[in-house]
């Protein structure tokens, strides 16, 4: 048995700047979880084939299962609690609600950060762009239709919002 | 929680050669860590070191020169997707790696660590093979290049030591007239490990024959395997659906033999003469009925 | 913001019908829903299950004092650490919560580690030492019944058995124009909920509180307080927000580990399975063998079945019983067949548990019937919408049980509207090679078969009207809380932002039976639909007093009370206040249960109160050179009675459609030995977004009138049929039948390899007399 030595690092989690020595046996999603307590990060496979603890990684969707805890230094992480003040919902929260593409929800966090990355770099995604952002995020509920209605129509929210200012 | 292990993350390439250099084993080198973390986790690696370079960007880098496409080791999968380089005949890189895992996965996994895992369904090598592709490997006192072929050994895995570090993979620009395509076969279309992978290259003459053809498959054997038959098939001759027929029966024969007895040959002999049509249909319409072009 | 500030519902603004938001979005859509896994106690300690590896021995002893030694570790449980009863199971107790002497498949719970930290539970898992001596097992249904099995339990590995005897089926077969006989098999699956079992314990002022992901915390608190020895007072268990359940969080899986350790350290416990964990504990979908006959007349008419049906239901019973029963009842499809033999058997054997998932082993039969159907249908040159719609129940018809249908029958509606909206799409009468339309037609009994399943609810109308609903009805996501809210809303004329549903809580709110069998909506809808009529009734004759009018119809919508449909000036408020003044609370509890019977010797009686309807129609493209199947198109129609939120209705059907179509191309678990090889979800793949086809879902409401506003169930309707329909496609597309489930490419190419020489087996013909 090897005696770890904690390994120091300096990220930002939702905006603010996290110094931590964290373990290094430890993942990522761990760090999120526990010591953050960000739950609304969630493990329903540990290797990376469900999605359901997606986060962004300097705006990409990464799992946060296979990313060794120290691997957090210098990089930027928005987990969901991250994606809009306290008291809002994004566009992307509003949509998923209203298209009804939320069932038991376990998978509805990764969904969502899936959502966002896709929709910062295509604004207008067709459904088989939608549905390739989605290809990592599993979902047992839904068969998938409610959420590529709901990324759509967040598009079109932004859109629109866009428009507006 | 996964086993202990001391964790280093040196700033430069050179640092991280000397640290390798002088761990002792049992060591293992971090890039993306999508293969590495989940082995941890299921107690299959007790590394008592770890190495993660996945912050050298110097290692990111993809570029063409002298006629030679580099790409540094550390590009993740998700870049290698669009670059203007894999456009054209080289889309096979983006094409494979634009269909490695899903999205997630894509952009933690680098292509380097397809290459060194070296898995029988690593689906950058085949692309990689047909294309023959080099890699460049690193150490504290020196460094060697070998071409992927030889790197990756006959019975499985890559010949690397614990000391080494791939640094970067590299293959000769094709020339204007040439082709290729890379086609997989999974038992769903995302997240799913390559049951068979093709890859071709073809490069034409003036006048519009096969000069050259290659063709790799993965998932076939420890490594990708070339098929000679096939290549000699389509060498200086035209593409035409005719041909195709002949290509592809003579796919399916080779992996007959390569397979021999095992229990995925029956299925594996006859599917794999889909894959090699599809990939070939895709690298050249030519090789298609006039009526599968407007299908 | 209050129901009357707000003006509540008017008359003819209905809730029912509407596409009400979930009252559980926001919080699902930020993150911040606390499911089991996200909840923790200060101090909470760990606790990890040694399983076996293999799966039969006898156990001989279990030396926990090594592992004892690991620093970190509070304590180690063994069977003799249970104080009351160590037996569980929904209908049958007969699997230990730790085992004490017999091992019967790998994966039974041998001890329990508690500790501080995962490190430490992970070494002294390593460092228990068990002593086992292997036995022979039996992994295979033929085998177990075969003469001098090893037996699982007792005797007998059969566990039980149904038998549906209606006319004569030998006679009527002997007569028959066309006669199809297939055996079919189908497949091992796993529920893959995406949410793993966990939960959270402590002891509290001498209650045992358990938080825990689950689809029915009533009976999860039965069996804590026998396991405990203690009474049912003394344990609490609190639904904590489920992901996903489909029959697989029936069973009890963490919960009296849970309470054991809470209850032997005093101390708050959590637990936590992994992915691995919970393919390897959970129970699984029955795989079936069904040996099918059919026949018909010269026009394509059911005459007679003869079906038997043995399902392995592995080395525990779980629901194995019911769901057997209900394929036998099932059996004949939705068709009105005057002469049936039916016999089913629920097998023990030493492989993974089987129990409920999603349809209740009646999707394993409708994959047999309509093929069996398209058999008949190809034998006479017919078309497959024809065949069935001259087949399909209709009012007035009698069950292979007995019971006569007298109304709420859609499977005629379903066939006809599936089929004109694939007309509409295109998906009918393509010449293309290798793509096929199937269809697949299923019923499906609502609730529990012919065995009480009531549901309670209680109600509490407030002043400023506020309702706040109590049901034992766990939501796992399908949105039961949701539905119920719509229902009391709809009956006191509340607006939907005023209802609070606490649901899954046996600390305050009535059992509701199991979140299964589709039965939620039917069940407790109509019991909290009995809660809030009980009110209005207090509110009625308050109301005819202050309004003078003894027998007048009262209704009550935003805020006032109306009289035959015309707005009055008294207030709902007045009228609370009124009944406050006279010591009269406006409370409700409510009750429901199904009307039904059991069955007789014979399978005969009215095994449930009211059945929905479907017909799915698929549409799919076949690569014969590499096998691969692409779904391209489901229609689904749904007779759900009453569609009380139409969005949720379609959501499941969606979601249905997608698992069904796993189930026919993709899932499997595979054995060796009773040892799963596949426990992750790597290996054991589900379909994902780019795998998924375009789906159509059609309701179709033939309202049911004595379920809430009409309605039925659709939860596991949605899927049932979506497997048969997709082999049924692919067979149109290749003329080959397949009778095994999962269509894999390599069955596909091995059929195809043979198809010129295809060589019927004994157990396959087709018979046509002139």
């Amino acid at each position: 048995m090897v005696e770890m030595k904690p390994f120091k690092i300096i990220s930002k989690v939702n905006g603010s700047t996290v110094e931590l020595g964290v373990n290094p046996g430890r993942r990522l999603i761990d760090i999120l979880r526990e010591d953050l307590g960000l739950t609304g990060t969630k493990e329903g496979c540990g290797e990376g084939e469900c999605g359901a603890c997606t986060v962004l990684i300097n705006g990409r969707p990464v799992n946060a299962c296979l990313v060794l805890a120290p691997e957090m230094n210098g990089k930027e992480i928005i987990t969901i609690e991250g994606l809009t003040p306290e008291d809002e919902l994004h566009p992307i929260q509003e949509a998923f609600l209203e298209a009804g593409a939320v069932q038991c929800g376990f998978c509805t966090p990764g969904m969502i950060l899936t959502a966002k990355a896709l929709l910062d770099k295509n604004s207008d995604p067709d459904e088989k762009a939608v549905k390739t952002a989605i290809s990592g995020n599993l979902c047992r509920c839904t068969g998938y239709v409610k959420i590529v209605a709901a990324i759509r129509l967040a598009a079109a929210k932004l859109a629109a919002r866009e428009g507006s200012i | 929680m996964l086993p202990s292990f001391n964790y280093y993350q040196p700033a430069s390439l050179q640092e991280a050669l000397t640290l390798l250099a002088s761990l002792p084993r049992p060591k293992k080198l971090l890039a993306g860590g999508t293969d590495l973390v989940p082995a941890l986790r299921r107690g299959e690696l007790y590394p008592a070191n770890v190495v993660s370079i996945s912050g050298l960007s110097e290692m990111k880098e993809i570029k063409m020169e002298r006629g030679l496409i580099l790409i540094g080791a550390l590009a993740a999968f998700s870049d290698l997707v669009c670059p203007p380089c894999f456009e054209g005949a080289h889309r096979l890189v983006a094409e494979a790696a634009g269909q490695i895992g899903g999205p997630q996965i894509r952009n933690q996994g680098t292509i380097g660590g397809n290459i060194v895992n070296a898995s029988p369904a690593g689906d950058m090598l085949p692309p990689l093979v047909a294309l023959g592709a080099r890699v460049r490997l690193c150490r504290e006192a020196g460094e060697r290049a070998v071409f992927l072929s030889d790197f990756l050994g006959d019975a499985g895995g890559a010949c690397i030591a614990p000391e080494e570090i791939l640094v970067e993979v590299s293959f000769p620009a094709l020339p204007v007239n040439a082709a290729g395509s890379f086609v997989k076969l999974g038992r769903r279309n995302s997240l799913a490990i390559s049951r068979i992978s093709a890859a071709t290259v073809i490069i034409y003459d003036s006048y519009g024959r096969i000069e050259e053809a290659r063709l790799a498959l993965g998932s076939v054997g420890p490594k990708p395997v070339r098929v000679p038959s096939a290549e000699a098939l389509l060498k200086g001759q035209k593409p035409a659906p005719d041909l195709l027929e002949e290509v592809v029966a003579s796919v399916g024969e080779a992996v007959g033999v390569l397979l021999g007895s095992r229990s995925s040959a029956s299925y594996k002999k006859a599917a794999v003469r889909g894959v090699a049509r599809q990939v070939l249909q895709k690298a050249d319409p030519r090789f298609m009925n006039s009526g599968e072009i407007n299908g | 913001m209050t129901g009357w500030r707000d003006g509540g519902l008017d008359p003819g603004n209905s809730v029912i019908g509407q596409s009400c938001p979930r009252v559980d979005g926001v919080s699902k859509v930020k993150g911040k829903t606390l499911f089991a896994a996200d909840l923790n106690i200060n101090g909470a300690l760990y606790c990890r299950v040694l399983r076996s590896q293999v799966p039969n021995a006898i156990l001989r002893s279990v030396d926990c004092s090594e592992a004892l030694k690991v620093p970190g570790v509070v304590a180690v449980y063994t069977a003799a650490d249970i104080p009351g009863e160590n037996r569980v199971g929904i209908i049958v107790k007969d699997e230990p919560v730790l085992v004490e002497d017999r091992i019967r498949r790998a994966g039974d719970a041998l001890a329990l580690v508690v500790g501080r930290t995962e490190e430490a539970l992970e070494e002294a898992v390593r460092k228990i030492q068990i002593d086992y001596q292997s036995q022979p097992g039996v992994f295979s249904v033929m085998e177990a019944m075969g003469e001098g099995a090893p037996a699982v339990h007792g005797e007998n590995n059969i566990q039980s058995a149904t038998s549906i005897v209606r006319g004569d089926a030998d006679a009527a077969v002997s007569g028959a124009r066309v006669v199809v006989t297939r055996r079919y098999t189908t497949q091992m699956a796993e529920h893959a909920y995406l949410e793993p079992e966990a939960g959270l314990a402590a002891v509290e002022d001498g209650v045992i509180k358990v938080w825990v992901s689950t689809q029915n915390p009533h009976y999860d608190r039965r069996e804590i307080s026998r396991m405990l020895g203690v009474g049912r007072h003394r344990v609490r268990v609190t639904q904590a927000p489920t992901g996903g359940g489909f029959g697989g969080k029936l069973d009890i899986s963490v919960q009296c580990l849970l309470a054991l350790a809470a209850f032997k350290t005093g101390r708050p416990v959590k637990m936590v399975y992994r992915r691995e964990e919970s393919f390897v504990a959970s129970p699984k979908r029955h795989p079936y063998i069904i040996d099918y006959t059919s026949a018909c007349d010269a026009e394509g008419r059911l005459l007679a079945v003869k079906i038997k049906i043995i399902g392995d239901t592995g080395a525990y019973a779980s629901y194995g019983p019911a769901t057997l029963k209900r394929a036998a009842v099932h059996a004949a499809g939705p068709y009105a067949v005057p002469n049936a033999l039916i016999e089913s058997y629920c097998v023990y054997t030493n492989n993974p548990t089987a129990g409920a998932m999603r349809g209740f082993g009646v999707p394993q039969m409708a994959f047999a019937h309509e093929a069996q159907m398209d058999l008949l249908a190809e034998a006479l040159g017919i078309d497959p919408f024809t065949i069935r719609l001259r087949n399909c129940l209709k009012p007035g018809d009698i069950t292979v049980t007995g019971q006569c249908l007298s109304h709420s029958v859609g499977i005629k509606e379903t066939i006809e509207k599936a089929r004109d909206r694939a007309m509409e799409l295109g998906m009918l009468g393509k010449p293309a090679k290798n793509y096929g339309v199937g269809v697949g037609c299923m019923w499906y009994g609502i609730g529990n078969t012919g065995a009480p399943n009531p549901a309670g609810a209680f109600l509490d109308l407030l002043e400023d009207g506020t309702v706040v609903v109590l049901t034992g009805c766990a939501d796992i996501g399908q949105g039961s809380d949701m539905v119920l809210a719509q229902i009391a809303a709809e009956e006191l004329g509340v607006n939907i932002e005023n209802v609070y549903v606490l649901s899954g809580d046996t600390g305050v709110s009535p059992d509701a039976g199991a979140t299964s069998a589709s039965r939620q909506t039917y069940v407790s809808g109509n019991a909290v639909y009995s809660a809030a009529r009980q009110v209005k009734e207090i509110l009625a004759r308050e109301a005819r007093e202050i309004l003078g009018s003894g027998d007048a119809n009262l209704d009550f919508r935003s805020g006032f009370v109306w009289r035959g449909g015309k707005k009055t000036e008294v207030t709902v408020k007045e009228i609370i206040s009124g009944c406050g003044k006279k010591g009269i609370l406006t409370l409700g509890s409510g009750c429901f249960n199904p009307p039904a019977t059991g069955l007789n010797a014979e399978g005969q009686g009215m095994p449930y109160a009211t059945y929905s309807y479907a017909t799915q129609v698929a549409e799919v493209k076949v690569d014969t050179e590499t096998g691969k199947v692409a779904v391209i198109r489901l229609v689904a129609a749904h007779d759900v009675g009453r569609a009380i939120n139409p969005q949720s209705v379609e959501g499941q059907i969606e979601g249905g459609c997608l698992m069904g179509m796993g189930y026919a191309l993709l899932e499997e678990v595979n054995l060796s030995g009773g040892v799963i090889e596949n426990p992750r979800l790597a290996e054991y793949l589900l379909p994902m977004s780019l795998d998924a086809p375009e789906i159509h879902p059609v309701i179709v409401e033939e309202p049911e009138s004595t379920g809430p506003f009409g309605a039925k169930g659709v939860g596991e309707p949605a899927l049932i049929p979506t497997a048969a329909a997709i082999a049924n496609a692919i067979s149109k597309a290749l003329g080959i039948r397949f009778c095994s489930l999962p269509v894999t490419p390599e069955k596909i190419l091995a059929a195809l390899e043979k198809r010129d020489g295809y060589l019927i087996q004994s157990a396959e013909s087709t018979q046509q007399r002139r």
